[in-house]
């Protein structure tokens, strides 16, 4: 839309068409030409050259950007049995359970569903997790107790999120005495992920773990997305 | 600016001079609208552009690469030339393979609405230690890892030394000598930043990777064995738009 150019100017001695006047004030068939332009249309044209920048305060909550954050202050056990082989998350075996996506449990407080309002140009997921367990060190693959987290979106795995935990524990074979816990190796993870392709509507995203140690315990500081228009 | 209209009252000329002043006032006002005349939060997301100005796919590497004292030594906090960092790669150290790497449309961060530009990179350790041929090697906790970030702008790599992130290799207590060796670490070491104009000269941005080194506390021992394990390695980056003022 232009500046608004009325089409009709009135002259001395004339006279003054009614439709003519009616026409300046109300006209949909000649858009910017009469005052109906003031019904939703009025744009950046018609904003005065001395304006400059539009302000903060003109712009509505959420236009740009928008996003949600969950988290928990609980601290949660996923217990995955005395026996790798028995894991509640790897009905099969020990070594490969892991790789299925299907096998991973939800964390509470770092799963969201989100409302995309448009197709947007990107969405950030960002998450701090602290995770301590008594997954274990020994030289034998078949007998390690280990712990992974997997991202999903909409039950999507990201298989660039992955992450194998670090181990707490030493395996009193390998020690020659008892297994020695290592209570500095807990670390908190911030991990990331970005989309491209989300579209406008519902979607879900979530932290997942697998674990064959007999305990993990999960602190979930925070999951976030933010939607950028 | 509220509007002012003149209304014609009884007594009033009411001629062509008194039409066109009074259509003209309102068509003057509304052409030319200032910062008063807009309500507070008028401006909702069909009305304005996107804050994103550029954003390339992320790229990732899942596969275990490693790099060693022989070929990605650490060369020291916001060490120029910067082409003496090695870029995390597809095939290590060696390098040849695809390098963690994004190339995103020229981005001017001298432009008044530059906002600056979001880099993310998660990069997993896997291992940090010795590997030698036989015996326990070097103890693992004397390795550290450096990771960093580095901008192309213009014509010439910037390394941004406040993006430098270190790890140390560490032993499970408990372990021998013999079995110290075998353990990963699997830390995860996340970067994020905001590029700014100043990072590079002000010059145009085209494209942004992530670099790593290795390091140990002294020279003992075999460079080539001493390995900085990567595992999976993610670098994403947005062009955002937008001044506070």
């Amino acid at each position: 839309m232009t500046t608004i150019t009325l089409p009709h100017v009135f002259v001395d001695g004339s006279i003054a068409s009614s439709d003519e006047v009616m026409e300046n004030f109300y006209n949909p068939d000649l858009p910017g030409q009469s005052f109906e332009t003031l019904n939703g249309y009025l744009d950046n044209s018609n904003r005065a050259s001395g304006w400059g920048e539009l302000d903060f305060r003109h712009i509505r909550q959420g236009a740009f950007s928008s996003g949600e954050m969950v988290g928990k202050t609980e601290p949660m056990d996923f217990m995955g049995g005395t026996l790798a082989s028995a894991s509640v998350f790897n009905p099969g075996s020990a070594s490969s359970g892991e790789a299925f996506p299907g096998a991973y449990e939800p964390i509470s407080g770092a799963s969201i569903e989100f409302y995309l309002p448009d197709d947007p140009a990107a969405v950030i997921f960002t998450w701090q997790i602290f995770v301590g367990s008594d997954a274990s060190f020994t030289a034998a693959a078949a007998g390690t107790a280990k712990v992974f987290l997997y991202f999903l979106i909409d039950g999507v795995a990201q298989t660039e999120t992955k992450r194998e935990l670090p181990f707490m524990f030493c395996d009193h074979t390998l020690s020659g005495g008892a297994g020695a816990y290592n209570e500095e190796r807990q670390r908190v993870y911030s991990g990331h992920c970005v989309k491209t392709n989300l579209t406008a509507g519902w979607h879900s995203a979530s932290l997942r773990i697998w674990s064959s140690a007999n305990l993990a315990r999960v602190r979930v500081r925070n999951m976030k997305y933010i939607r950028f228009k | 600016m509220p509007i002012t209209y003149s209304r014609i009252s009884n007594g009033d000329a009411f001629d062509a001079s008194s039409l066109n002043t009074s259509f003209s006032s309102i068509e003057t006002s509304l052409n030319g609208l200032t910062q008063a005349d807009v309500a507070p939060e008028t401006f909702g997301r069909d009305h304005l552009p996107g804050l994103v100005v550029a954003v390339p796919t992320p790229i990732s590497q899942v596969a275990v690469v490693e790099y060693t004292r022989a070929n990605a030594a650490y060369v020291g906090w916001g060490h120029t030339p910067v082409t003496d960092w090695d870029t995390i790669n597809t095939n290590g150290g060696a390098g040849g393979g695809t390098d963690l790497e994004l190339t995103i449309s020229a981005v001017d961060p001298t432009d008044s609405k530059y906002g600056g530009v979001l880099v993310f990179l998660n990069a997993q350790v896997q291992a940090l230690r010795d590997f030698p041929s036989s015996g326990p090697g070097e103890p693992q906790n004397e390795f550290f890892g450096i990771f960093a970030i580095q901008v192309y702008a213009g014509s010439s790599w910037f390394h941004l030394a406040r993006t430098e992130r270190y790890v140390r290799g560490d032993i499970l207590t408990g372990a021998t000598a013999a079995t110290q060796s075998l353990q990963s670490l699997f830390f995860d070491i996340p970067i994020r930043t905001l590029i700014r104009a100043s990072d590079v000269s002000n010059n145009s941005i085209t494209k942004i990777r992530a670099v790593c080194a290795i390091a140990k506390l002294d020279s003992a021992g075999t460079a080539a064995d001493h390995k900085l394990q990567l595992k999976r390695c993610t670098l994403s980056a947005i062009a955002l738009q937008g001044s506070l003022s």
